[in-house]
């Protein structure tokens, strides 16, 4: 909440004068309905009615008494002036004299007259108003404003509140006057009023019900281009705003709830687009108070200030950010540059330094003085120079050639003729060993291309002069061979005939190659097709195989269920073996697929987080009532600290199912069979124990085979394809994981598997590179 | 009472599904193929339609971008012999129409459920 400006406190302060003009008010309407009683006093009031009178004694005693007390401790003076030329005072308050300076004495005797102490620019006008008043039959008060000269000469602004008094024929015999001293609100107000009007800001008030402006300042007027108060004070504020705000509310509904915001809050600041009376839109921003100088009359001051300005410095400002930006980047994107710049420059030199001391040649710069500039590794190598010592000296001190510092300097011929030079010479190097040297000398020079020095090179020859020896050697001996050869030509028109006769059984070979070439393509294109008929195979089981599975044990559940009509109990029993081989003959096509897929590398896994405690319990669920029919117990376990696994979770489910299928088929009735996992190392270890025949060591390894059964004979008995271990083996080794049987003959079987407790990512990828078929069962 | 559409190019397959769906009250139609199925729907208008993965002539990617230009808009229920992973899944329902999916072979309370479920 605002704090509240003095000037509103002023002019509160005259509300409680208000108040107490209420009271009085009251007071006399009391003494009104008392009217009858006092109409046979015809120049009396109630104020000063007789006290004596035998009627209207007693009353008029008591609430004159009441009323002087209300009045003289209040800051209003009562008057009753006769309605007589001059306006008589025929009574007046003892406070008057708090007001005027004069006493009431000094008035009711006529030593001063009450017009006189009107202020006389206001007189004329005061008995005006007070004429015109007085013939409107029907009326009974009016109030007047007007100033007063008090009797040390000061100015005093007075509210007059009359009430006319007639007598029984309407006459006008008297009016009461209830005055107060308003000089201070009438300041206050002023002072409202120059501050409201001098503001350079756009100052301007409206009032409820229709929120129409009640007044605006000179800002205002200038502001909205309005020609003047009285037509700004026409409109309301949707006038002087355009249709939409820019977030595209309509300005009259936000208009709304902005006002009944600052009418709840007190107050209310937001920014709002207006528009002046010609259609300029403008940005602004708006303090909206609540302003209540009368009580439960509160209105609304807006102080508008335009931001055009601002916004368009902000504006500026953001497109200066921009471009202070852009002009960063734009010094990022050279320092970049230059960087790079500078890491090539840095590489090339440093490619150039390698380039030049790895060449095949020795190369040497010498400045003008005689000075080594630079030398390269091969050159120090070649002639056995150390580097150190070499660099800034004198290159005749350095190399002591039989050349340097005769006429065959090189240096001194450059100078001479500034032409490249190009001879061999032998040099015998620091290990007194002679070097056939091919050396070029070019002149050293400056960008101005002048010469400063020499570039030697020097290309070690002493191999390739002793090659052109050996060659010349070899020349020679060709020569005298050749002569030999000639002898021997018989010998080798012989060898000729037999060579022909070997080509000739090469040919042979190669035509019999080719044809068996032929024959191989012809079986690899067979093979090829015999894959495509494997696919084609899978395919066509998949699909044909199931679909007519389909409509077998679709017809036999709906007539189990008696969908087609009843059926007795014995034709139900048959369809319940039907439907059970159905299912058997169901499982060994899946069986079979999973297989075939299996070994074509085309099971499909999908891999979903799995709870393994919940897999295993589901996986109980579904086997106990097979387990039941032999009266076997299912006992599983699974440790606490079992982590979830991101696996194939039907497959592993049927891994589980298999073994434990097996595991009911093989123990004997009543018997116990126990699942357990728990987490061993990196992986999680599956366990299924039974206490059945068990599996003799030797067999041990081949139960994972396909089609592998223990004992042909006893399988026949206990059924299946052999094939549930094979797929479990192949769907574990996709897993990453291991399968593995222990047993004992008679004692049970415990068959474990391990799956790695970190997700292999790509099961289907990594089961290409499972050969499922050949690997042995790891024990 | 919900429609049911039978599309399956196996007659004894389609039958049997149509029988089923009588049974459970449905009113039905049936179609051999794609082309067949795309003729008669819009006569038919059906709410629930289970149509084969695997027949000869149209895809089932072909038939179901063909019903878009189609007055009908059935839920579509597809019968297929494999296991879809979770991707497969999205794309298949991606495609627009597609619910559900039933494998074969079939089981009689699982076809039951399935339309079920997807006719409320």
């Amino acid at each position: 909440m605002q704090k509240e400006p003095d000037i509103v406190k002023e002019l509160r302060e005259s509300e409680k004068l208000g108040l107490f003009y209420t009271k009085i008010q009251s007071t006399y309407e009391q003494l009104e309905t008392m009217d009858d009683i006092f109409e046979n006093i015809p120049d009396k009031t109630i104020i000063f009615a007789d006290e004596n009178h035998e009627e209207t004694g007693k009353i008029s005693k008591e609430i004159t008494h009441e009323i002087n007390n209300l009045i003289n401790t209040s800051p209003i003076t009562f008057f009753l002036w006769k309605n007589v030329e001059g306006w008589p005072v025929e009574f007046t308050s003892d406070n008057v004299k708090n007001i005027f300076g004069y006493t009431a004495e000094e008035f009711i005797s006529c030593d001063v007259s009450f017009i006189d102490a009107i202020h006389p620019d206001d007189l004329k006008r005061t008995i005006s108003e007070v004429e015109k008043y007085s013939k409107e039959k029907t009326r009974k008060e009016f109030t007047q404003k007007y100033r007063i000269i008090t009797k040390n000469g000061k100015i005093k602004w007075i509210e007059d509140k009359k009430i006319i008094r007639r007598n029984k024929q309407g006459k006008i015999t008297h009016y009461h006057g209830i005055l107060w001293d308003i000089t201070n609100h009438k300041i206050a107000v002023e002072r409202y009023k120059i501050l409201f009007d001098s503001s350079r800001d756009a100052l301007m008030t409206f009032a409820p019900p229709d929120w129409k402006f009640t007044s605006g300042n000179h800002a205002t007027v200038i502001l909205f281009k309005a020609k003047d108060e009285a037509e700004f004070t026409k409109m309301g504020p949707w006038d002087i705003s355009p249709k939409y705000q820019p977030d595209g509310e309509s300005s009259t509904e936000k208009a709304k709830k902005m006002i009944e915001k600052a009418m709840d809050k007190g107050s209310n600041f937001f920014e709002w687009m207006h528009k002046t009376l010609d259609g300029k839109e403008f940005p602004t921003t708006v303090l909206l108070t609540r302003v209540e100088i009368e009580k439960n009359k509160p209105f609304l001051q807006a102080i508008v200030r335009d931001i055009t300005e601002i916004k368009k410095a902000e504006e500026e400002i953001i497109l200066a950010k921009i471009e202070l930006e852009r002009k960063n980047q734009q010094h990022m994107d050279i320092m970049k540059r230059m960087n790079r710049l500078s890491h090539e420059t840095e590489t090339t030199l440093m490619d150039l330094n390698q380039i030049f001391n790895n060449a095949a040649d020795g190369i040497v710069v010498i400045n003008k003085d005689f000075r080594i500039l630079r030398i390269n590794q091969t050159y120090l190598e070649m002639f056995g120079i150390d580097k150190t010592r070499s660099i800034g000296k004198k290159c005749f001190e350095v190399f002591q050639f039989q050349r340097c510092q005769t006429d065959n300097c090189p240096m001194r011929k450059i100078i001479k003729n500034n032409k490249r030079d190009e001879y061999e010479e032998t040099i015998m190097n620091n290990n007194n060993t002679d070097i056939s040297c091919f050396v070029t000398s070019l002149p050293y020079l400056n960008s101005n291309n002048e010469v400063i020095g020499i570039v030697e090179n020097f290309r070690d020859i002493t191999e390739l002069k002793k090659i052109e020896s050996e060659l010349r050697e070899y020349s020679e001996q060709l020569v005298s061979m050749n002569k030999e050869l000639v002898s021997t030509q018989d010998e080798r028109e012989d060898y000729v005939a037999q060579l022909e006769e070997r080509t000739a059984q090469l040919q042979k070979i190669n035509t019999e190659l080719s044809k068996s070439e032929k024959k191989i393509k012809q079986q690899n294109n067979k093979l090829k097709k015999l894959d495509q008929l494997k696919s084609a195979f899978l395919n066509i089981t998949s699909h044909e195989l199931r679909t007519p599975m389909s409509s077998i044990k679709g017809y036999v559940q709906m007539i189990l269920k008696e969908t087609l009509g009843e059926i007795t109990d014995e034709q139900k029993k048959s369809l319940e073996i039907v439907l059970r081989n159905t299912n058997r003959l169901d499982n060994l096509i899946q069986d079979i697929l999973d297989i075939s897929r299996l070994e074509s590398g085309t099971m499909k896994f999908i891999t979903e987080i799995t709870n393994i405690n919940k897999m295993i319990s589901d996986v109980v669920e579904t086997m106990k009532s097979s387990a039941e029919l032999k009266e076997i117990t299912i006992h599983s376990e699974v440790l606490d600290n079992v982590q979830d696994l991101s696996i194939d979770q039907d497959r592993v489910k049927q891994v589980l199912i298999n073994l434990m299928n097996n595991a009911i088929k093989f123990s004997s009735e009543g018997t116990v069979i126990n699942v357990r996992a728990k987490t061993e190392n990196e992986n999680i270890l599956f366990e299924v124990q039974d206490f059945g025949r068990g599996i003799p060591k030797n067999q041990q390894k081949m139960v994972f085979d396909t089609f592998y059964q223990v004992d042909s004979g006893v399988d026949r008995k206990f059924g299946g394809a052999g094939l549930g271990l094979a797929i479990s083996r192949g769907i574990v080794l996709a897993h990453g994981g291991k399968i593995w049987v222990e047993s004992k003959v008679n004692k049970g079987s415990t068959f474990k598997f391990t799956l790695p407790i970190k997700s292999v990512e790509d099961l289907e990828e990594r089961f290409k590179d499972v050969d499922v078929f050949r690997l042995q069962a790891i024990s | 009472m919900a429609k049911v559409m039978v599309v399956d190019d196996e007659p004894d397959l389609r039958d049997m599904i149509n029988l089923m769906m009588q049974k459970e009250g449905y009113e039905t139609e049936t179609a051999e193929n794609g082309e067949d199925f795309l003729k008669k729907i819009d006569d038919f208008q059906p709410d629930i339609v289970t149509l084969d993965v695997m027949m000869p002539g149209l895809t089932t990617k072909e038939i179901l971008d063909k019903i878009k230009e189609k007055k009908s808009d059935p839920k579509i229920i597809l019968c297929t012999v494999v296991r879809f992973s979770d991707n497969e899944k999205k794309r298949l329902f991606d495609m627009g129409n597609v619910i559900d999916y039933i494998t074969k072979p079939f089981d009689f309370d699982i076809v039951i459920k399935t339309v079920k479920e997807h006719v409320k």
